[in-house]
């Protein structure tokens, strides 16, 4: 369970997030929209401690334990898994060293090339991605797809309890969305226990993954809270006039 | 791999100590070369016409000045695979591209631990020659990089192509420096080049970190990669790199 209590967070001297509260259960799939630049970027980050994010105030607690002194791998190894919007390209790195250290620092053991080999063949397969891109480096010359589904290869290798996915169908096109979400949605089955949170603008994802919450995010906090129903009412009408609504509260108070 | 020993400030090559450290290579080979006990080193390398060699250089001694002077005749390629990890060298590197179509690639990679100056430059004195140039360079401890590069081509010498990239990464807070330079005085030439000093993104360690790898760890597998890509990783010094790396960032 992830547990956001009156979260401050700034960049720059600039306040970000004010007064975030959020709770996820575990096996919950919680979305959280919003209109560009209003800091859902920013809390996947800060979730998993990014240093350039200070907190001012508030508390970000999983599975009953504070995170939010810890480093950014200790976070990770927690089982919190992001799935990032603009995945790093690293010079040199192999993408095949890369994923066997990350597996191995997971699970606190050596693991043979033959194990990870066989791992690797199995996941490359059901993301339907070519087997070559183990060898090349780290997101170098990859496509904006093969970026994604190099994301969702590391997310089913490093078995997280709660998965971020922020924005992973941008630069995604129709048939690889298919796969990428396919690929989540099952593990989502497999693993019953394992919470989702999505940050997106496009309903395709939400007809795979449909949240039990969907959130609003304005302001730097929530402004409301619903089932999917406020997920389909943002698709077709946007978000004028839930902002509107928290502005006018606003004005009276 | 044949074997090419600089100790005690003299050259030798199988056993045979070699006249005035000049050294003609006139067919296809590949070379180890090692240096042992040297106070100044200097070594005179040709590669007559039509002949691929390539050198792979290890420098793990205390050397505190080299010179090195290379010149490549008609149609020969020289490559060098090359890794020094000492402290206090001054190394000059001379690559003469004498014979037209001669070739020069030319991958460096260090870890310097105090003063390291180098000055190297090639110089394309034929029609059609090549130079490909990476240098890829880390400090650590007291370690400091003075890294000047110059590439010249002279007038009338057409269709050459010079890249010449150098980067160098800190660890430290000591300044290290690189100085480019590009002296092309022909319009037909292909010229590419880079020079970065700077440290490792922390947007880079923050996505390794973000996958459970440790500081050390992430910043482990990024000088590996860093040193590893900049050299043939088939080279034999790869296991001792891989050492003196996990001796810093364990």
């Amino acid at each position: 369970m992830l547990e956001i209590k009156n979260l401050k967070v700034s960049v720059d001297n600039k306040v970000i997030l004010n007064d975030f509260n959020l709770k996820i259960e575990d096996g919950q799939i919680c979305a959280i929209m919003g209109p560009n630049g209003v800091g859902k970027s920013t809390l996947s980050r800060v979730i998993l401690g990014d240093k350039n994010y200070q907190i001012l105030n508030g508390s970000i607690r999983y599975n009953n334990q504070r995170i939010d002194q810890m480093s950014t791998d200790e976070r990770a190894r927690l089982g919190i898994f992001l799935a990032m919007q603009y995945p790093n390209t690293i010079e040199g790195v192999s993408n095949q060293d890369f994923l066997k250290t990350a597996m191995e620092s997971n699970l606190n053991r050596h693991i043979g090339l033959y194990e990870f080999i066989l791992e690797c063949e199995k996941n490359l397969e059901e993301l339907k991605m070519d087997p070559s891109l183990i060898h090349r480096n780290l997101n170098d010359g990859f496509s904006g797809g093969e970026k994604k589904k190099n994301e969702v290869l590391q997310m089913k290798l490093l078995n997280p309890s709660l998965i971020i996915l922020d924005e992973i169908d941008s630069g995604l096109d129709v048939d690889s969305m298919k796969i990428v979400f396919t690929n989540i949605k099952k593990y989502l089955e497999e693993h019953p226990k394992t919470s989702l949170l999505i940050i997106s603008h496009y309903p395709m994802l939400f007809d795979y993954l449909k949240p039990d919450t969907v959130n609003i995010l304005s302001q730097g906090k929530i402004i409301k809270t619903s089932n999917y129903s406020l997920a389909k009412d943002i698709f077709e009408n946007g978000y004028n006039k839930y902002i509107k609504a928290l502005n006018d509260e606003d004005k009276n108070e | 791999m044949n074997k090419i020993i600089v100790k005690k400030n003299k050259v030798e090559i199988d056993n045979h100590i070699i006249n005035n450290n000049k050294i003609i290579f006139d067919e296809d080979k590949d070379y180890i070369v090692e240096y042992e006990n040297n106070t100044n080193v200097n070594l005179n390398i040709t590669v007559a016409s039509n002949t691929n060699i390539n050198l792979y250089i290890v420098n793990l001694d205390n050397n505190k000045n080299i010179n090195l002077n290379y010149t490549i005749l008609q149609n020969s390629n020289l490559t060098i695979n090359k890794f020094y990890y000492k402290d206090d060298i001054f190394e000059e590197v001379n690559i003469d591209l004498k014979g037209k179509n001669s070739k020069i690639i030319y991958n460096f990679s260090a870890i310097s631990t105090d003063n390291q100056k180098y000055y190297l430059k090639i110089n394309h004195l034929e029609e059609n020659t090549k130079s490909i140039i990476s240098n890829g360079l880390v400090t650590v401890k007291n370690g400091k990089i003075d890294f000047r590069i110059d590439s010249i081509v002279e007038k009338e010498k057409t269709k050459c192509i010079m890249d010449q990239s150098t980067k160098i990464i800190t660890t430290n807070e000591v300044k290290s420096t690189i100085k480019p330079n590009m002296y092309i005085d022909e319009y037909d030439v292909e010229a590419k080049h880079s020079s970065v000093v700077g440290t490792i993104k922390e947007e880079e360690l923050f996505y390794l970190m973000s996958r459970g790898i440790s500081y050390n760890e992430a910043f482990k597998l990024i000088i590996k990669g860093y040193l590893f890509s900049n050299i043939n990783k088939n080279m034999f010094i790869c296991s001792y790199i891989l050492e003196i790396i996990n001796k810093y960032w364990r």
